[in-house]
């Protein structure tokens, strides 16, 4: 069976008595409303012509030109003349005013059409008529018209090919005002374009265990204390023995995961919780989520007893973990906000280490001055006992496949002896405006390793924005540099944003300070930081990092692809190079080539390493830390 | 008044004359109701699959039949004379609905989801053939479905651009178009090869 048969088959059969039925039914309905107006006297107004349309004799121009004005369209009427420049042009009243002009005012003329039609859309709308007149075939253009006061309308016209006896004779458009239709189909393709962008916040999820991260739990306790009041348990883990130095970091980011569901299986879906910092981990109880709800002392030891005696499975192995809890009550309305909740919770914890017992209560947040002296005494006593280390992970330059540069990450030793990223004591130092001594303690010591190295690479070492309001930074730095016999071209500076830059000015001299001394300064965390585009004009930037959650899922995220893409262009454009974080496969380097981003730094290319256990130990050498760890990165 | 009791009086039964007036009135009205009775039945099918090859919106081309054929009826006496009483209802409801559509701005094609899914089974009757046609129709452009399908209802390439206000040429063109979109729909649906080569071949293979 084919169309034909299809047709064939289809011409056969008239309306069934069912349709017939219904025009019967039709009929008498349109008959009765009819006889109700006759009755009632009432007229039926009919505002078309009663005139036979086969009947009449006119020639085609004047009939399709006519039957447009009944349906409120405008014609614009074109024949060919003898030669160029002779051709025959005319407009309908209607179609003069879809053009703006009053009717007969204008003497249409083809450059005058032309001068008439957005000037983008000139050449299209001639090649379409050209088409059509050439082909014999109708056709459709849309195309933007100029008003005489210079407002621009969307006008769609209905091209056709007229015939005087039997021959082709011109070409008539017949066309509409199309301007709402148009704006509505924009807004469609707006709006579908939108949905498809607009992306879940995966910033508040930890990539990792899929936990809420420390600033969005951060935000719930805040929410909490303006509002219902409750309590706060945070929970830190340490391995019972230390783990082994041969555990990859894959092992301890499956035993960290582990740890995750374990707490969410406990806690259940009443509670929010996160992971708030390497090896704790926060649950607020809300106190209008339940009020039969088990009380925060009794889930705290809850999590404390599953904790410690559950065996987690670590490559084969099993191990303990030594858990502690901290809890901290508070009221609606309470004054401390809810980072300070969370460090009341943290050192909760912590004194119950100490003290060797399973979990303190706090029945109120301390004091302001209690907690800020407490944690400016922590960060210093960690910066003069040296708990941290220096890790270094590569960074692979695109356009030659080769690591050409390191940043150098700090670590910060755990009660239990391990180095664990430092983020929940870097958020802590930076509220309490103690950052400062850690970043000169990083630059101190950066410098000084890489110093005694062979400088082949190129170092990029953290700052935080807070840090730069501090008028004796560039003297620290630069003395350092001296001091260490430091190569300034081999140094580049990362102003970490996640506070704002507290001062501008201060800020200001230390960039333009830093790059007169012949060091690279590159914003950190781009696109999710403070860093506004405006520093990106008056702050003397080279680089730019672009926030690896922009990063992690570019291969599925469109919404990503065009944050980075033009993230690239932009920097691009300013004369500043673009790096990308957190690139974790082969596909993202791929794409991230495509969007022109120079440099990429993750899993994929590398890890970070230890640089020195510890300074004073020494234990293993600069030069041997320092080595490319191989020549191909990608490979 | 008093002119007209005056004439009146002249006229021999003038209740009489007014009654026999009445009854020619309501004999020819009665006329005129059964011809467009007639005139809707043989008429209301194949308007209906005209607009509605045009315009998918079903109400839309309800009210404009409704609309149309109501001042058919009003204007009966005048139409009554037309060559293509048919093409008349057509053109008037069709500025019904364009008018509509201009009022409620919204554009005379939906999306293709809306479709009902094609059938897949054999066609065996007429009514599933029209079925299917109709359904791929809709997927053609609104102008090249509405001059098919008055070519399937017989009129003449003159009869469909006076009705439909468009070019001889251009019907002739959207003919040819949505024949050949036809057919290629007819084979994406699977349907290629002729019911008779098909039986004929059978028939030779059998031997």
């Amino acid at each position: 069976m084919n169309l034909d048969d299809i047709l064939a088959l289809a011409a056969t059969g008239g309306p069934s008595p069912l349709e017939l039925a219904r025009a019967r039914r039709f009929a008498r309905s349109v008959q009765s409303q009819y006889d109700i107006a006759f009755a009632e006297g009432y007229e039926i107004i009919v505002d078309t012509d009663v005139v036979d349309p086969l009947a009449t004799g006119v020639d085609e121009a004047t009939r399709v030109a006519r039957a447009a004005q009944l349906a409120k369209l405008g014609t614009i009427t074109w024949a060919p003349g003898e030669a160029e420049g002779l051709e025959r042009l005319s407009w309908s009243d209607e179609m003069a005013m879809i053009f703006g002009h009053a009717p007969g005012t204008l003497r249409l003329t083809l450059e005058a059409l032309i001068e008439l039609v957005h000037p983008d859309d000139v050449r299209r709308v001639r090649q379409a008529v050209r088409t059509a007149w050439e082909q014999e075939r109708p056709d459709e253009v849309t195309f933007r018209v100029i008003q005489p006061g210079g407002s621009i309308r969307h006008v769609q016209c209905h091209l056709e090919i007229l015939t005087t006896a039997g021959e082709p004779s011109g070409v008539i458009a017949t066309g509409e005002d199309v301007t709402a239709l148009e704006l509505a189909r924009q807004e469609r393709r707006r709006l579908a374009i939108r949905s498809e962008m607009l992306s879940a916040d995966l910033t508040a999820q930890d990539t990792l265990t899929g936990l809420p991260t420390r600033s969005y739990l951060t935000d719930e306790v805040d929410r909490a204390r303006r509002t219902t009041g409750g309590a706060l348990i945070v929970v830190a883990t340490e391995p019972a023995v230390r783990l082994p130095d041969a555990l990859t970091d894959e092992d301890r980011e499956q035993l960290t995961a582990s740890v995750a569901l374990r707490l969410r299986a406990i806690v259940g879906d009443e509670a929010t919780c996160g992971l708030v910092g390497s090896g704790l981990w926060g649950v607020l109880l809300t106190t209008a989520a339940d009020e039969q709800a088990e009380p925060a002392e009794a889930l705290a030891d809850r999590i404390v007893d599953t904790f410690r005696s559950h065996l987690f499975g670590v490559r084969q192995r099993t191990s303990r973990l030594n858990t502690w809890a901290g809890v901290v009550h508070f009221n609606g309305g309470v004054l401390a906000s809810g980072a300070d909740l969370l460090v009341d919770g943290e050192h909760a914890a912590s004194d119950a280490r100490s003290n060797g017992v399973p979990v303190t209560v706090l029945d109120q947040p301390v004091s302001d001055q209690e907690r800020i002296e407490r944690c400016r005494s922590r960060v210093r006593h960690a910066v003069v006992t040296n708990r941290f280390a220096l890790y270094s992970q590569p960074i692979v330059d695109l356009s030659l496949n080769q690591v050409t540069r390191h940043e150098i990450l700090l670590r910060v030793r755990s009660g239990s002896g391990e180095y664990v990223t430092p983020w929940a004591f870097l958020d802590m130092a930076e509220r309490v405006g103690e950052i400062l001594a850690v970043d000169k303690w990083v630059i101190d010591h950066a410098l000084e390793l890489i110093g005694q190295g062979a400088q082949t690479s190129h170092y990029q070492v953290n700052i935080s924005g807070k840090s730069l309001a501090d008028p004796g930074l560039l003297a620290y730095v630069t003395e350092a540099i001296h001091r260490h016999k430091v190569k300034p071209e081999c140094l580049t500076f990362e102003i970490t944003e996640t506070a704002l830059i507290e001062n501008r000015n201060e800020a200001l001299d230390f960039a333009t300070g830093i790059r007169q001394v012949g060091c690279g300064l590159a914003l950190d965390d781009f696109g999710t930081g403070y860093a506004t585009l405006s520093h990106l004009k008056y702050l003397p930037v080279d680089l730019v990092k672009i926030d690896g959650s922009f990063v992690v899922d570019i291969c599925r995220s469109p919404a990503n692809r065009a944050i980075v893409s033009n993230i690239v262009n932009l920097s691009h454009a300013l004369g500043i190079r673009v790096a990308a974080e957190h690139v974790q496969d082969e596909e993202t380097i791929e794409l991230l080539k495509g969007c022109g981003v120079d440099f990429a730094q993750g899993y994929q290319t590398g890890r970070p390493k230890a640089i020195a256990i510890c300074p004073e130990e020494q234990v293993r050498s600069i030069e041997f830390e320092f080595r490319l760890p191989s020549q191909s990165a990608l490979g | 008044m008093t002119e007209v009791e005056g004439t009146a009086a002249l006229t021999p039964e003038p209740a009489d004359r007014e009654a026999a007036r009445k009854a020619a009135a309501a004999r020819l009205k009665a006329e005129h109701d059964r011809e467009f009775a007639a005139f809707v039945e043989a008429s209301y099918h194949k308007v209906e699959g005209i607009l509605r090859a045009e315009c998918r919106d079903r109400d839309m081309v309800e009210d404009a039949l409704n609309e149309a054929y109501l001042h058919g009826r009003v204007k009966w006496s005048t139409l009554r004379d037309h060559v293509k009483r048919i093409g008349w209802v057509i053109i008037t409801a069709r500025f019904k609905i364009l008018k509509d559509q201009q009022r409620r701005q919204r554009e005379a094609a939906m999306a293709p989801e809306d479709l009902p899914p094609a059938p897949q089974s054999n066609i065996v009757d007429a009514w599933e053939a029209q079925e299917v046609l109709s359904t791929w129709l809709s997927q053609l452009p609104s102008r090249q479905a509405v001059v098919f399908q008055m070519e399937h209802d017989g009129f003449s390439n003159q009869e469909i651009a006076r009705i439909l206000g468009v070019t001889e040429i251009s019907v002739r063109s959207y003919k040819a178009a949505a024949k050949k979109r036809l057919r290629e729909l007819a084979e994406e649906a699977g349907y290629t090869d002729s019911e008779s080569r098909r039986r004929q071949g059978g028939s030779r293979e059998s031997r």
